[in-house]
């Protein structure tokens, strides 16, 4: 049966011609599909085959069971046969005896010869008898006859074993113990009571043997034969019986023995009185023979231990009246064999089926699994895209069905798929316009982006600069309101001081000093103008070509006097050939300047030096001095707006902190790069790099700002004034002065001190306590006012000494301010007029200190 | 497209070959095991020797399946003396035979001397404990085994003598020397014959020359009965004893059943018709592994009183009482 797959146009399908192609799903081709047709194969052979063994385990368990059973009721009956030949050999006998002791012996006719031929005749009957002796009461032979030995007729030999002859007419026969003759032939006697005494029958126990031999017990069994010691007395193998063995502790005997002794029942007695005893069931059934009444004749012993060593199944029966015990054995192979060769041949059956069911199985669950494999292959082209699949079942089952199914479910489906691919090929399209247009957006926005990012980093820097710039300038107007506040104290100062003594002698020097402030003050809105000029772009470069010899030599005559005029060494390094420089000759003379002016300032000795030395396409101009050299953290500091190292010389000559910043600026308009190189304890050398190309010109302007008076002071002033001792501390020489000349002319007693250590070393000097303590707030060496007022009254011991605190600086910090009202200290801003100074220390004076 | 064989294909034909041959040198119980050689010591020329061919029979019809598998043969001897037998049992184990069989007391003794290493099975009419065969009867140490003819039937034969005859009172005996050495002949007879008031006269002849002059003696004719033991001398000339007896018209008994079948007049013996057949089962089991040694010495237990009643015997019929006690009676 074949399920092929129909080609499309059979269907009469919509789909693509070339999308079908005509395939047919074969039982073979589905079988390369191993699933379901291996489960099916497993489970069906599973099933099978676990029948199979079962029911054959079964069976076989049963047959050898059965065959157990079979082995023992045989071995049972040959058991039972042996016992019964034993027992019947030895009745035979038995009875024999007692025929001829049954004869009056001793009377007439029935002498002592006729004895001897009776006995002849006894043995003729009995071929087992080897002698026969006719013993009187009194244990004395009357006859003898043997098969071996010389007849004896009336010798009155004493029979060697008198025990026999306790026989009477109670009990008439007794058997002796199996004994061995010198032959080692078994045998045993029989005696039998005769009415006078007994006529005693000697057995030869090895026509037993032959009797057991006769016993078959399949081709390699054997029955045997022990007495009541267990010795063996018979086997079918006559050279067995002459080795005298001793199996009392062997297994089977053993076993046997303990069965025996198990039933109390099987009396000694009857064992030796077989004859009188009532006759033993001698057939019984099978079922019947092991264990009856506690009496046992055939005792199955099962698996146990041959004779010859082998493993063999035995049974065992007992002759009561001698009690002996025959066993029955044969070995277990050979017992077995045809339960063995039954179970073979079932195994081999189970093995066969098994192959059958597995045939079986494998092409049933093929067959099985055919359709739905080719449902699965169908399915699977569909899912791989091949909706031309279709199949074709001819089953007329309900697979045949689903098959009709699967191909009406295959044909919407490629109906489906055509409408589908046509709405996405549309939406693809769409799709597509849709992505490019937004990646056409996309990349906009990230060009916008970067602009966006890229002013947003400009934006910051300026913004960085700008707040650099502010706060340079803040910085920058901090300071330079500090700076002319000195001037224009000392200058106030100095103008009230001067129409209090216009009348005076010495107007010229209070002009002098007049005259120094006002220098001051123009120095100093000279540089803060050019700063300002340069800061606002209103300084051009005038580009002009400049002879170097000629430059060197104007600053030769402007700084040598000056230099001299300090004692220091002034060398000028004039190029030896013409060197012209392309640059504004006002703004690097501005520059060497500031540069020499700096280098004069903080040289105490040794020397400054200005050369120049070839760089490729530039000049290099160099200041060198021996000044104290700044320390590599203060290169860029000192650049910096009012920056002012420690001068080297006269502290009144410490400069203004502005040179080097418009070197700076000035260098920075030229395109100029300066350098600085300095060694702590050696000295400082500033380069100016300068290009040799045409320049142009620069021109600039200079403003001066008014001054500003006092009033007059008041007489009450005067007069609390007038004799009070006041100290002041200021570390302005020119203020400090001022200050001075100001109160003194207010009639008090003035000393002044540039520190603390200097106002308290006055104090030491006076033998009067100052009354009031005016101090600059900002002193030289990191001093304050405030710790100069507070060591002053400690050394006083008077906390509320008046004290008045004068400061230039307009934008205090909280904590100063606070420790000034802490003390009770006024503090005023720079610059204060004479009438206002004098009426706050008459102030101080008449209130004293406030309280904190 | 033809492509020449692979080296497997090539050495598969050899390795079928290998394999069957492998297979079969394991299945070959002739190339994988030693075949026993049982070297039976005989009496006569090789193929005429009623004793070896009653044995082979006896063993072939008893042991087929071990006779398979091992290899009886006679030995070329004959028992024509003494020295011969020496001869021949050492030219029998030149032969390395892993068993002997030796069917007499003599050859028993020359195979004992000549191979007392190899195993023997024997078969003797006299005492193996008195040949030196054997220290015991039971089990032992010596590597033999076999059957023990000996008989001390000489009295009970005198008696059946006297009870068929009680006529008569001398009585002569002929047997050999090897006879009367072994048992002592003339203390034997004298303590068989003196119980029945009878004298004997002991005859002693080595071969049948011996014997015919012993037979042709004056002196044969003066007895009235006689006795012939079971000897050479009885079996070397045993139709001319019987020819005497009957011309005599002189009673005898044998010491055999055969002499009573061959015509002699009566004979009372062990039944050694079991002694081919058992001597086959010794042999077997020797072969087998057993050890000879843990095999006791058999006897016989069967006695046969045969006794012949036609006229042909030229002596009249013995007592009625004996004639009822016979178990073989040829008339």
């Amino acid at each position: 049966m074949t399920f092929p797959l129909d080609s499309p146009s059979a269907l009469g399908s919509p789909a693509r011609p070339e999308a079908l192609p005509e395939v047919e799903v074969t039982a073979p081709l589905a079988g390369r599909e191993r699933g379901i047709a291996r489960r099916y194969a497993f489970l069906v052979c599973g099933i099978a085959l676990f029948l199979l063994a079962t029911s054959g385990a079964i069976e076989m368990g049963f047959e050898y069971r059965e065959a157990r059973l079979g082995i023992e009721a045989l071995q049972s009956a040959q058991a039972d046969a042996g016992a019964s030949q034993i027992a019947s050999f030895l009745d035979t006998i038995e009875l024999d005896v007692r025929d001829v002791a049954k004869l009056p012996w001793g009377r007439a006719g029935l002498g002592d010869r006729a004895l001897r031929a009776e006995c002849h005749r006894l043995m003729q009957l009995v071929p087992a008898l080897t002698d026969v002796q006719a013993v009187q009461a009194d244990g004395r032979e009357r006859v003898f006859v043997s098969r071996r030995e010389v007849d004896r007729v009336g010798g009155g030999r004493v029979v060697p074993a008198p025990d026999l002859l306790a026989v009477s007419a109670a009990r008439p026969v007794r058997y002796s113990d199996t004994f061995f003759r010198e032959d080692l032939t078994p045998a045993m006697r029989i005696a039998v009571w005769n009415g006078e005494g007994a006529i005693v029958a000697t057995v030869d126990l090895r026509l037993l043997g032959e009797a057991l031999g006769r016993l078959r017990v399949g081709a390699g069994g054997s029955a045997w034969v022990v007495d009541r010691r267990g010795t063996l007395i018979a086997h079918p193998r006559a050279t067995e019986m002459l080795r005298e063995l001793d199996l009392a502790a062997f297994d089977p005997v053993a076993r046997a023995r303990r069965a025996a002794e198990a039933m109390p029942q099987a009396s000694d007695a009857r064992m030796l009185t077989l004859g009188r005893d009532p006759p033993v069931p001698r057939r019984r059934g099978i079922d019947e023979t092991a264990i009856r009444s506690g009496e046992w004749r055939v005792l199955p012993l099962g698996d146990t231990v041959g004779l010859e060593g082998g493993e063999v199944i035995a049974t065992a029966a007992s002759i009561d009246a001698p009690g002996w015990l025959l066993v029955v054995q044969q070995p277990r192979s050979e017992a077995l064999g045809p339960a063995l060769a039954t179970l073979r041949r079932t195994l081999l059956l189970i093995a066969g089926g098994g192959l059958v069911a597995l045939a079986t199985g494998v092409w049933f669950a093929r067959r099985m699994a055919a359709p739905i494999v080719t449902l699965r292959r169908a399915a699977h082209r569909i899912a791989e895209g091949d909706l031309g699949a279709t199949i074709l079942i001819d089953t007329g089952d309900e697979v045949e069905a689903l098959g009709r199914d699967f191909n009406r479910m295959a044909a919407r489906l490629r109906e489906s798929y055509s409408g589908l691919e046509a709405k996405i090929a549309v939406r693809t399209a769409e799709l597509s316009e849709a992505r490019d247009a937004l990646q056409t957006r996309a990349a906009e926005v990230d060009a916008l982006n970067e602009q966006l990012q890229e002013q947003v980093q400009e934006l910051a820097l300026r913004k960085d600069q700008a707040e650099r710039a502010n706060a340079a300038k803040s910085r920058f107007l901090a300071t330079a309101s500090h700076d002319l506040r000195q001037p224009m104290h000392s200058i106030s100062l100095l103008i009230g001081l001067l129409r209090e003594r216009v009348a005076l002698a010495d107007p010229a020097g209070l002009a002098g000093m007049i005259q120094s402030s006002v220098d001051t003050m123009e120095r100093l809105f000279g540089s803060l103008l050019d700063i300002s000029r340069l800061d606002a772009g209103a300084v051009q470069p005038r580009w002009q070509e400049v002879d170097l010899d000629v430059l060197l030599e104007r600053l030769d005559r402007t700084w040598a006097p000056q230099a001299q005029a300090r004692g220091l060494r002034w060398v000028v390094h004039r190029p030896a050939h013409p060197v012209r420089l392309h640059t504004d000759p006002d703004l690097l003379e501005r520059i060497l300047s500031n540069l020499v002016s700096n280098a004069l300032r903080y040289s105490v000795r040794g020397g400054v030096v200005v050369g120049s030395r070839p760089r490729g396409r530039v000049r290099r101009l160099e200041v060198a001095d021996t000044g104290p050299g700044i320390s590599p953290d203060l290169h860029d500091a000192v650049f910096e707006e009012f920056f002012r190292a420690a001068p080297a010389g006269d502290a009144a000559d410490k400069g203004l902190g502005l040179g080097l910043s418009i070197v700076r600026r000035s260098a920075a308009i030229l395109g100029h790069s300066v350098a600085l190189r300095s060694l702590v304890g050696r000295g400082t050398v500033v380069s100016v790099d300068v290009p040799l190309s045409d320049t142009p010109t620069l021109n600039g302007t200079r403003d001066t700002e008014p001054d500003e008076a006092d009033a007059a002071m008041p007489a009450q002033v005067s007069a609390t004034l007038t004799g009070a001792f006041v100290l002041v501390v200021d570390d302005d020489d020119m203020n400090l002065r001022a200050l001075a000349d100001v109160l003194r002319g207010a009639g008090c007693l003035v000393a002044t001190a540039t520190s603390a250590d200097q106002a308290v070393a006055a104090l030491d000097a006076h033998l009067r306590a100052p009354d009031l303590l005016i101090c600059d707030l900002q002193l030289d060496g990191g001093g304050t006012g405030l710790d100069a007022i507070s060591r002053v009254r400690k050394r006083l011991d008077d906390p509320v000494l008046p004290a008045l605190l004068l400061t230039a600086q307009v934008d205090l910090e909280p904590a100063t301010a606070s420790a000034a009202r802490d003390m009770a200290v006024p503090m005023h801003i720079k610059p204060i007029g004479v009438r206002r100074l004098l009426l706050e220390a008459a102030k101080s004076l008449g209130t004293g200190a406030a309280q904190p | 497209m033809h492509r020449a064989p692979t080296i497997g294909q090539k050495a598969r034909p050899f390795g079928w070959v290998l394999c069957f041959l492998v297979i079969a040198a394991l299945s070959s119980d002739h190339l994988s095991e030693h075949q026993p050689l049982v070297l039976f010591l005989g009496s006569s020329a090789q193929g005429d020797d009623p004793a070896f061919l009653s044995l082979r029979r006896a063993w072939l019809r008893r042991h087929a399946d071990v006779a398979s598998r091992v290899r009886l043969e006679q030995a070329n001897a004959v028992d024509d003396g003494r020295a011969s037998l020496q001869q021949s049992a050492r030219a029998a184990v030149a032969r390395q035979p892993d068993l002997l069989v030796a069917p007499s007391a003599g050859s028993a003794q020359a195979a004992a001397r000549a191979a007392p290493g190899t195993p023997l099975v024997f078969s003797t009419y006299l005492d193996p404990k008195g040949l030196g065969l054997v220290g015991s009867l039971g089990v032992r140490a010596e590597r033999s085994t076999g059957i023990s003819l000996a008989d001390d039937l000489h009295g009970k034969r005198m008696e059946i003598l006297h009870d068929a005859y009680p006529a008569v009172r001398n009585v002569a005996v002929l047997a050999d020397h090897e006879w009367s050495d072994a048992i002592d002949g003339e203390d034997v007879m004298r303590r068989a014959t003196e119980p029945l008031g009878m004298s004997f006269h002991l005859f002693l002849a080595d071969g049948r020359d011996e014997v015919l002059g012993v037979l042709a003696s004056a002196e044969a004719r003066r007895y009235d009965a006689w006795y012939v033991p079971r000897s050479l001398a009885g079996v070397v000339a045993w139709d001319e004893i019987v020819r005497r007896m009957r011309d005599w018209h002189t009673p005898c008994i044998y010491g055999s059943t055969e002499e009573v079948l061959a015509g002699g007049q009566m004979a009372y013996s062990q039944d050694t018709a079991f002694v081919w057949s058992t001597l086959a089962d010794l042999v077997a089991r020797v072969v087998d592994g057993e050890p000879p040694g843990r095999i006791p010495i058999l006897r016989p237990h069967h006695f046969v009183l045969a006794i012949r009643t036609g006229d042909e015997t030229g002596v009249p019929l013995p007592d009625p009482s004996v004639l009822r006690r016979a178990d073989l009676l040829l008339r």
